[in-house]
């Protein structure tokens, strides 16, 4: 009961930051637009059209982004200003208050992955395979993992400056490894190996997969698993060192 | 048995010690104040108390159990308000008051709850929508959710203007006057005068002494006290002259003098002339809680407004 009061409340405040709301769509949907406008085609050699390829791309970017960036920044802001402290004195739990963030902001990415699905489908006529379990399971499990790794960050950082670093310092190598803009053989072999260790890879790919073609189920159970075995990871990693109690 | 019972307890924090080995015990149904500047080690004690903390050595126990063991349990029965307290964004004190409750497995009549500190026309507004005093007593309400048996208020008045004040001081009474025992820190004199049943007077660290104000002005309520400020010399000597006069005290350019008659305020007076001491702001304070402190330390109590 306690954790349904948490889930409701805190998908209230995601609601209710009407800016954060609507940015976290806009952008992503921004950027998916412009680069499917511009002729990336004859950068990329691809037998599909670029805005196809793509949209599983930003989708998983988009999941990465409001798990790094947005919670690391959230969490960091409530425990500087000791709303955390204040939860502390009460009987909640660690473990009761990092699924409520969890489920509650996962709720939100489904959001937006709808919403980008179909403007992709729509405006821009990318292929979707109509799939609508694997890209459901994809979006909680894959934003579980980095979603805890924003709120790993903000275990680590007390402030905006400290958190800007290390958001970013993960952020970046994930989009640019990350099978999102552009495949992975378009790298060095190092980067690619690199590439192959990182999480949002198998997002971006189990993306694809189910939306382009959804049959090739050990693909997409190959990625299902690396996230789930990441998710378990990270899960016992923050829950240890998230601190609550000193 | 009280209610809680510290035993020489020891916290170091941020390298410096800032509990040093005290002891006290509160008894169930009074309001116990810490008085002392800041930095003495209020609120690390209180930390340690609510769970926050774990002390370095020593006891502390509350309703027979040792806090840091039974963390949990303890946390259902307190309430607590911090220093500082923000509270989740984007919502009303009725959705807060609603939230905090169910972490307690609780439900609240968050109406009610307003009400009673004086805030029910604003169930449905937001935290930072709210006076300095207003966000106080909402913070009182939050601590009282769980209908708790001990409350802990850490600087409940702090910032506030004095009508603020006074409100927060009659809602605290209130509060214990329905068997709520309440432990506050503070660094406000008259609150502890007011207020506190006891009170332990600690400074950097240590309990200098524990008793009920009243009887701790009038341990000294023989003396009152003249000040006056000086950038002359003024010898202690000179004073061996005026025989009530007890203690003197030199925090230049202050002169404090403890008197234990009025009768010498004009030797005191003649006393300067003789000397040609010019000065100024020339005062004559009768006993408070301030007196007992510098009586404790040899130091004016710096309070702050």
């Amino acid at each position: 009961m306690t954790l349904w009061i948490l889930f409701k409340t805190n998908f209230k405040i995601i609601i209710r930051d009407k800016k954060g709301f609507f940015w976290g769509i806009i952008l992503p949907a921004g950027l998916y637009i412009a680069l499917s406008i511009l002729p990336v085609d004859s950068l990329i050699k691809l037998n599909i059209k670029y805005s196809t390829y793509l949209l599983p791309g930003i989708i998983a970017m988009t999941i990465m982004q409001a798990g790094i960036y947005s919670l690391a920044y959230w969490m960091v802001d409530l425990k500087s200003r000791g709303v955390v402290k204040r939860l502390q004195v009460t009987p909640l739990k660690k473990s009761e208050l990092i699924i409520s963030l969890l489920l509650s902001r996962a709720l939100y990415m489904l959001i937006q992955v709808v919403f980008l699905t179909l403007l992709g489908v729509f405006f821009f006529g990318a292929d979707f395979s109509g799939n609508l379990l694997f890209p459901f399971i994809l979006t909680v499990l894959g934003g579980f993992v980095f979603l805890l790794f924003g709120l790993l960050i903000a275990s680590f950082a007390d402030t905006y400056h400290a958190a800007a670093p290390m958001t970013a310092g993960l952020g970046l190598p994930f989009i640019f490894l990350g099978n999102v803009f552009y495949p992975l053989d378009a790298l060095p072999a190092v980067l690619q190996t690199i590439a192959k260790a990182l999480p949002l890879n198998y997002l971006a790919e189990g993306f694809r997969t189910a939306y382009l073609s959804p049959e090739n189920l050990e693909i997409i159970y190959k990625d299902l698993f690396i996230l789930l075995v990441w998710e378990v990871a990270m899960f016992v990693l923050t829950l240890s060192i998230f601190k609550f109690e000193e | 048995m009280s209610i809680i019972e510290v035993k020489n307890l020891n916290k170091a924090y941020n390298g410096t010690q800032a509990v040093r080995g005290i002891t006290f015990s509160v008894e169930k149904g009074e309001i116990y104040g810490i008085l002392g500047p800041n930095g003495a080690g209020k609120t690390t004690t209180l930390e340690i108390l609510e769970g926050l903390k774990s002390p370095d050595s020593g006891q502390a126990e509350m309703f027979g159990l040792e806090v840091a063991k039974n963390n949990g349990g303890i946390k259902k029965r307190i309430g607590v308000q911090l220093q500082h307290s923000e509270y989740l964004p984007a919502l009303s004190l009725k959705e807060l008051l609603e939230l905090f409750a169910a972490l307690y497995h609780k439900r609240v009549d968050s109406s009610e709850l307003l009400n009673f500190v004086g805030l029910g026309s604003k169930v449905n507004s937001y935290v930072n929508e709210l006076s300095g005093g207003q966000k106080q007593r909402f913070t009182l309400a939050s601590a009282l959710v769980n209908e708790p048996e001990v409350l802990f208020l850490d600087e409940p008045t702090t910032g506030l203007d004095p009508r603020a004040r006074r409100d927060v001081w009659e809602l605290i009474r209130q509060i214990n006057s329905k068997g709520i025992t309440v432990v506050l820190t503070t660094h406000y004199m008259e609150e502890a005068e007011y207020l506190c049943h006891r009170v332990a007077i600690m400074e950097q660290g240590k309990i200098l002494k524990i008793s009920e104000p009243k009887k701790l002005i009038e341990e000294i309520a023989n003396t009152s006290q003249v000040s006056f400020f000086t950038s002359d010399n003024v010898e202690e000597s000179w004073w061996k002259q005026v025989p009530e006069v007890e203690k003197v005290y030199s925090n230049y350019p202050k002169v404090i003098l403890e008197i234990n008659s009025l009768d010498s305020v004009s030797k005191i007076l003649s006393v300067l002339k003789a000397h040609n001491v010019s000065f100024s702001g020339f005062s004559l304070k009768t006993a408070t809680l301030e007196d007992v402190y510098l009586d404790l330390t040899g130091k004016e109590f710096e309070s702050e407004s």
